[in-house]
């Protein structure tokens, strides 16, 4: 090779081109395809310094498969790369992660209604550990400190209850009753150790029905954080959303007693609550109620200063009709508050990630790469909520790769 | 290509096989850069990440017209209106003097175009506010104008060359104040504001109108609950109908938003000689008249919304005679599945000469083409973004069309609507 180059030397230019061809074919391969995209085409890594460290974990809904077929749970890396999956055998609503790196799944049958009926608890080599079955259970879950689990099930409220419940489209009462909402403890030996009802705790005239509502279930807990130590009393709570009429209550254990319930108006269809380091909830706000506005507004994530009722943090696209509009999702949604300051959230409906800094600036988005059988016109990439896990959140069982992999390792071509 | 050196470099280099050797290192060299810029770039892409080509010999050939549309009109910037090939290449551009809202072709391939001029929105009752149509040539050069401060939404070219727009006028308070529902002492600045069609010809002179106020009935047209009664039918859409379907005279069919109606206008005297069934439309956008007599439109189905479970926006095809709906398009019957293709705004719906039908989600700035069978055949995130104050880049569209080459009159040959893939390949500037 030496050789070759002193022999042609004079031609300084032809070794030039040479040297700019090979350059320009790495480059090319270095960076333009991504096994995962953002919206736009472009790679889901705006801004790698500001992106938060960790991996999402991405619960695509999925349903049953009558072939046998599994469903999958993706941990992913910052590129939307898989760097870890389970395999589940009926659909999947939700999941999360434990600290051992355990993963817990709710899983569903049917795409419609957030039912639920089995929480299972797999381990790192998909070895299921742990199950609970209910068959009136819907929607959240939380993996408690002392292990236990906590989750919501529907019940036919006692109709001389149910018919003091205000508001709502007359008539829309289903055949069976009203559904209320409990939310139980369970232990380990899948023991009910500690429960609650939304109906004996409100009000039927002061927590009516919105007017547009169907009559079919009063509140519809779709979310809820357990509290250690709630930022109003400091005691061990729950923190719940009632998606269906519009609130955000803190629940103290001990009595069951609401003891603080979001100001009138201040959210609508939310999702996701948690309470953050500085006592502020944050919380997914779909803003349905604003539907009919002119001009219309579209879904937020609000930081809720529980003391003085006041929003001190709220993420919007925008403060116009058509572009707020592009932020919003009816149904579902997450957000989460990230050790570095940082708010990922989840805008379900759409399978689309992002993330933002303090100051709003957007540094990583991703559209949802795994997509699920569907009868829809378009791939299915819907999910509950996702969630972003940290090396100090989880003790992996084995060394994952990185969650900001150096750019050449990112160009395994999509299949375009 | 890389360039090959000068000849008197070529003199002294031919040393035999050495130099051969170097050629073929660079000949290879330039086939590996070929072969990874073939298909790895695409300057454009679907939903997913993929090609806008779902199925290359499904989909229409023919260009798509898109008009990102801007918010920051008050701020008098300018826009690009693209005219793009199936993969969302460019083929074609044209630079507006504002902010473009909505633009078409003519049979001559010239540019019609809301453009908006500057304007204090808190003078306006609602959005969609444009005040200036302009007829560009294929060079971008401004042949036609129509100044009108109350031009908003919609307009549409008829055969003669006369243009059709949607405009507001304030309603006597001896109608408004007869007009029923909505939020009580909303209305703008003591005022309900109503629509108006006005014909303008080639020298921008009016020569025909028709008031919606005066042909809408207080008692059934009444303002939607919890609706602001600022302005009453919201007239967002307009299409010439040479001929219409239920007495083959000359009319208007129009989408009234606010009154969730899609109705037929004879133009002879201004009477609706049709309206769509109550339930059948809500928020609906871009009503067109399709060869078989059936009516097309985006039914956004924004009162659906609070319906449980919850229903998505989709494209109904109904027939104005029987008044059934014949056709519809939503993504799957399920809440979730069906949410996914909502839009509370804007919207656009078009039966293209194969049988396929072209859909432009403009508040996401998503295009689709499924076939008759609802297969999808193509589909395409709008590339083309605006500067906007949001999070997420702008690239929405209050609706896009698609061009045969059968429809216009092309003054160039313009660059294939299906480039081979090896042209398609110019990166987009992705970045890490």
């Amino acid at each position: 090779m030496f050789k070759l180059f002193k022999n042609i030397k004079p031609s300084v230019s032809l070794v030039t081109l040479l040297i700019l061809a090979t350059a320009v074919g790495f480059e090319k391969t270095a960076c333009s395809s991504f096994d995962a995209v953002n919206s736009y085409g472009s790679s889901p890594v705006l801004n790698k310094q500001k992106t938060s460290n960790g991996y999402v974990l991405i619960s695509p809904f999925s349903q049953k498969s009558e072939k046998g077929e599994k469903n999958k749970i993706y941990l992913t890396d910052s590129y939307g790369r898989e760097v870890k999956s389970w395999e589940v055998e009926s659909g999947v609503f939700y999941s999360v992660l434990k600290p051992n790196g355990n993963l817990v799944v709710s899983q569903q049958k049917d795409l419609a209604g957030g039912k639920t009926g089995i929480i299972q608890e797999q381990d790192w080599n998909n070895n299921i550990v742990w199950e609970y079955k209910n068959e009136e259970m819907h929607h959240d879950f939380k993996v408690l400190p002392n292990d236990n689990i906590a989750l919501t099930l529907w019940k036919e409220m006692p109709t001389e209850l149910a018919v003091k419940i205000k508001g709502g489209v007359a008539g829309t009462e289903p055949k069976t009753g009203i559904l209320g909402d409990r939310l139980i403890e369970v232990d380990n030996n899948g023991k009910e150790v500690w429960s609650w009802a939304a109906y004996e705790h409100l009000d039927p005239i002061l927590d009516p029905f919105p007017d547009y509502s169907a009559r079919t279930a009063w509140t519809m807990i779709n979310g809820f954080s357990y509290l250690p130590k709630d930022p109003i009393e400091g005691k061990e709570a729950y923190l719940l959303s009632l998606r269906v009429i519009n609130k955000l209550i803190i629940v103290r254990k001990e009595d069951g007693q609401i003891i603080w319930k979001s100001p009138e108006g201040m959210v609508s269809g939310q999702h996701d609550p948690t309470i953050l380091p500085n006592g502020n909830i944050l919380v997914f706000n779909n803003n349905i109620g604003e539907i009919y506005n002119t001009p219309p507004a579209g879904s937020n994530i609000l930081e809720i200063n529980p003391k003085t009722n006041e929003v001190v943090w709220k993420l919007e696209n925008g403060h116009k009709g058509l572009e707020n509009n592009r932020f919003f999702s009816y149904l579902v949604g997450g957000a989460q508050r990230l050790s570095n300051g940082n708010t990922f959230v989840s805008d379900g409906q759409h399978g689309h990630l992002f993330e933002v800094t303090p100051d709003k600036e957007l540094v990583w988005d991703l559209e949802n790469p795994f997509l699920t059988s569907k009868t829809g016109i378009w791939p299915n990439n819907a999910m509950f909520k996702a969630k972003k896990y940290t090396d100090e959140d989880v003790k992996w069982p084995e060394k994952l790769s990185s969650s900001k992999p150096l750019s050449g390792e990112i160009c395994e071509k999509l299949g375009r | 290509m890389p360039k090959l050196a000068n000849k008197s470099q070529l003199v002294n280099i031919s040393k035999g096989i050495n130099y051969l050797f170097a050629v073929f290192v660079v000949l290879l060299a330039s086939l590996l850069v070929f072969q990874t810029t073939t298909c790895q770039g695409l300057v454009a892409v679907g939903m997913t990440g993929k090609s806008p080509i779902i199925d290359i010999n499904k989909v229409s050939r023919g260009y798509t017209l898109i008009t990102p549309i801007s918010q920051r009109s008050d701020t008098g910037g300018k826009n690009v209106v693209y005219l793009t090939d199936l993969y969302g290449q460019p083929v074609h551009k044209w630079t507006t003097e504002f902010a473009a809202f909505y633009s078409v072709l003519d049979n001559q391939a010239n540019l019609v175009t809301a453009i908006i001029s500057p304007f204090d929105p808190k003078n306006y009752p609602t959005g969609a506010r444009t005040g200036l149509i302009q007829k560009l040539n294929w060079k971008g050069e401004k042949i036609w104008e129509y100044k009108n401060d109350l031009i908003h939404h919609d307009f549409a070219v008829l055969p003669n060359g006369n243009v059709a727009v949607t405009v507001w006028e304030k309603i006597p308070k001896t109608i408004s104040d007869k007009i029923k529902g909505g939020i009580p002492n909303s209305e703008f600045k003591g005022e309900i504001w109503g629509d108006k069609i006005v014909e303008v010809d080639k020298d921008g002179k009016e020569v025909w109108s028709w008031s919606a106020h005066q042909n809408m009935d207080t008692n059934i047209d009444v303002f939607q609950p919890s609706t602001a009664r600022s302005t009453w039918t919201l007239l967002n859409g307009v299409t010439y109908l040479p001929k219409d379907p239920i007495e083959g005279k000359e009319a208007y069919l129009i989408s009234l938003r606010g009154v969730n109606t899609v109705a037929i206008v004879r133009k002879e005297d201004g009477k609706i000689i049709w309206r769509s069934p109550k339930g059948a439309f809500s928020g609906q956008h871009d009503a067109t008249l399709l060869p078989n007599g059936n009516i097309l439109a985006f039914n956004n189905n924004i009162d659906a919304a609070f319906s449980n479970p919850p229903t998505g926006s989709n494209i109904t095809e109904i027939n104005p005679k029987t008044n059934e709906i014949v056709w519809q398009l939503d993504n799957g019957a399920k809440g979730i599945e069906n949410k996914r293709f909502y839009s509370y705004l804007v919207g656009g719906a078009q039966r293209l000469p194969n049988g396929n039908t072209f859909v432009a989600d403009g508040l996401q700035g998503h295009m689709f083409e499924v076939t008759a069978d609802k297969k999808l055949v193509w589909d395409l995130v709008n590339p083309f973004t605006t500067p906007e104050t949001g999070i997420f880049p702008n690239n929405a569209m209050f609706k896009a069309k698609k061009y045969t080459n059968d429809q216009v009159d092309w003054p160039t040959k313009l660059k294939s609507d299906l480039p081979k893939s090896a042209e398609v390949c110019e990166t987009l500037d992705r970045f890490i």
